[in-house]
């Protein structure tokens, strides 16, 4: 057995010979993996803004897929019974699947699927390479006591976004910049984050994870209570403490029986210098519990798994909701949907029919642009307010009926 | 060290600091026939809901903050809708009647400001929509309205 594994610590202590760098290719693997579907989502959301017909489903705004945002309008929620713009009901589904992530695996989204900690690592290992001096500030007490920042950053952002309605976050928010800098729709202040957070990589170890992160200040304390964490076997472990120092978030695990502390992104790096077989273990609070499953594979089996699976659950069951309106699923629109500043093609799509016919039931030129606004048909004809628009199309829809 | 205490300074400054420089919204307060001034905010039908009074004027103030850096809607380009119909002077009809309009200023760099002034005509609830659209996901929000 070598590297990550679960299960249980044997009774003979055998030494092993770890490569980490081969230990960590799951992870790596899905990081890399995580950081091109989190683009591919975005690019399909820009495209399909710029009128593109994709083959394939979009799953919509990123603000509507981010699982902050549903912490950002819990406040909202609970006073109101409303959210946040921009806010729906799909980023409660992905924040439900990031509780349920962490209640077994602990911080793992941290560690396995957040692009943001992924981009800070690689640069973290161009850092490396490029200067002697990394990370030398881990562990020491002034880190811990940055660390404390990320609660201020959370308890600011709940406040500040429960008082103005609005997603005041996205102001600094590195995660949303290094998606869509290149948009041109990024605030100027959450580039600049993103900037300083990329150089601060370079010479520390996931700077944002352990000093600012409210997403990552949230999970952590939610880790404490789970099921599966990294655990130290005294009779085994013979205190080298090679652990401790190979933590790249200064973590004394070398110290500690199991590891609670918030900052632990479960990457597994102690468990693969360890050299005594069973000493460290990413198990449950009793022996034996997962001892059949030994392989890293499994780990990122699961980590996608828990993540995935409630999303893709939603979304098939026709629950994830993650649009504002229902114009990007075609079919399901209603009369009480149409709003004025639909399109003539979004509103056909929507009723799952050409433009063609649409015009035919509202009167108006065939010839009407697909990008009409439902609040311009009125100057195209006098009477065609959006009002009109509905009792036209319910008729039609009645006549069809009948 | 130094290096380390230096970003993380900054970025306190910036999450402290306000930074509103290439923020983007739209915010509104309503003058009231006595003068007093109130802060309203859309899509908010959960809440306590802003009460009119049938037959009195009211001034809108509305002010909108670009959104983002490269802002390709202009000001002039906010659509109101008032009964799902574009407010227009000539509109005796809806159920929010408007007065008048003020041409949108620009007050400071990416702030604009403009007065509406309108009369409920009738009780009941009236939704005030505002429409920015634009490419880069636009603003569609509702301002409800109790007319009493």
């Amino acid at each position: 057995m070598n590297g990550l594994s679960f299960g249980s610590a044997k009774q003979g202590v055998r030494r092993v010979q770890v490569n980490t760098r081969r230990s960590q290719w799951v992870r790596r693997s899905v990081q890399i993996l995580l950081f091109l579907f989190v683009f591919s989502v975005v690019l399909s959301h820009y495209m399909e803004r710029r009128g593109l017909e994709l083959p394939w489903p979009v799953l919509g705004n990123f603000h509507a897929l981010c699982p902050f945002g549903a912490v950002e309008s819990a406040g909202r929620l609970l006073l109101d019974g409303a959210l946040i713009p921009k806010i729906r009901v799909s980023n409660f589904w992905v924040f439900g699947s990031l509780i349920l992530l962490t209640l077994v695996l602990g911080s793992a989204f941290c560690g396995y699927l957040c692009p943001l900690g992924s981009v800070q690592e690689w640069t973290g290992r161009l850092g490396r390479r490029l200067f002697r001096k990394f990370n030398r500030f881990s562990g020491h007490r002034l880190d811990r006591v940055l660390g404390f920042m990320r609660y201020g950053v959370l308890i600011l952002i709940l406040v500040q976004t429960t008082l103005s309605l609005r997603l005041v976050f996205q102001r600094v928010d590195p995660f949303y910049a290094l998606f869509h800098f290149w948009m041109g729709d990024v605030f100027l202040s959450a580039v600049i984050v993103l900037g300083v957070v990329l150089i601060l990589s370079l010479f520390f170890e996931r700077p944002w994870c352990r000093w600012f992160c409210p997403l990552g200040a949230l999970l952590g304390l939610l880790q404490r209570v789970s099921f599966l964490k990294i655990r130290r076997q005294k009779d085994v472990c013979s205190g080298c403490g090679k652990c401790s120092r190979a933590c790249p978030m200064g973590i004394t695990v070398a110290r500690i029986q199991c590891v609670k502390d918030s900052r632990c992104n479960r990457c597994g790096s102690c468990i693969d210098v360890c050299g005594r077989e069973g000493a460290l273990l990413l198990s449950g609070p009793r022996r034996g519990v997962f001892a059949p499953l030994k392989s890293r594979i499994v780990m990122g089996v699961l980590v996608l798994s828990l993540f995935f699976l409630p999303i893709v659950s939603a979304i098939t069951g026709g629950y994830f909701n993650s649009s504002a309106s229902k114009l990007e699923r075609p079919g399901t629109l209603t009369l009480q949907d149409i709003r004025g500043s639909m399109t003539l093609g979004e509103m056909a799509r929507g009723l799952r029919m050409d433009t063609a016919s649409l015009t035919a039931i509202l009167g108006i030129p065939p010839d009407t642009p697909d990008t009409t606004k439902m609040y311009d048909l009125e100057e195209i004809d006098g009477e065609l307010t959006i009002g009109q628009v509905k009792d036209r199309l319910s008729y039609h829809m009645e006549k069809r009926g009948s | 060290m130094r290096k380390l205490l230096f970003g993380v300074l900054f970025m306190i400054g910036l999450f402290f600091s306000g930074f509103g420089l290439y923020a983007c919204e739209m915010r509104y307060s309503l003058v009231q026939p006595d003068g007093n001034e109130l802060d309203i905010s859309p899509g908010d039908p959960a809440g306590t809901p802003v009460i009119l009074h049938a037959g009195e004027s009211y001034t809108l103030q509305v002010v909108f903050i670009q959104d983002h850096r490269k802002c390709v809607t202009p000001a002039e380009e906010t659509v109101y809708l008032v009964d799902e119909e574009k407010w227009k002077l000539t509109k005796e009809y809806l159920s929010l009647q408007l007065l008048s309009q003020s041409d949108w200023r620009e007050v400071s760099t990416g702030r604009w400001e403009q007065e509406i002034e309108f009369q409920p005509l009738r009780e009941g609830e009236c939704v005030l929509e505002v429409i920015r659209d634009c490419p880069k996901g636009g603003y569609d929000e509702r301002l409800v309205f109790r007319v009493s």
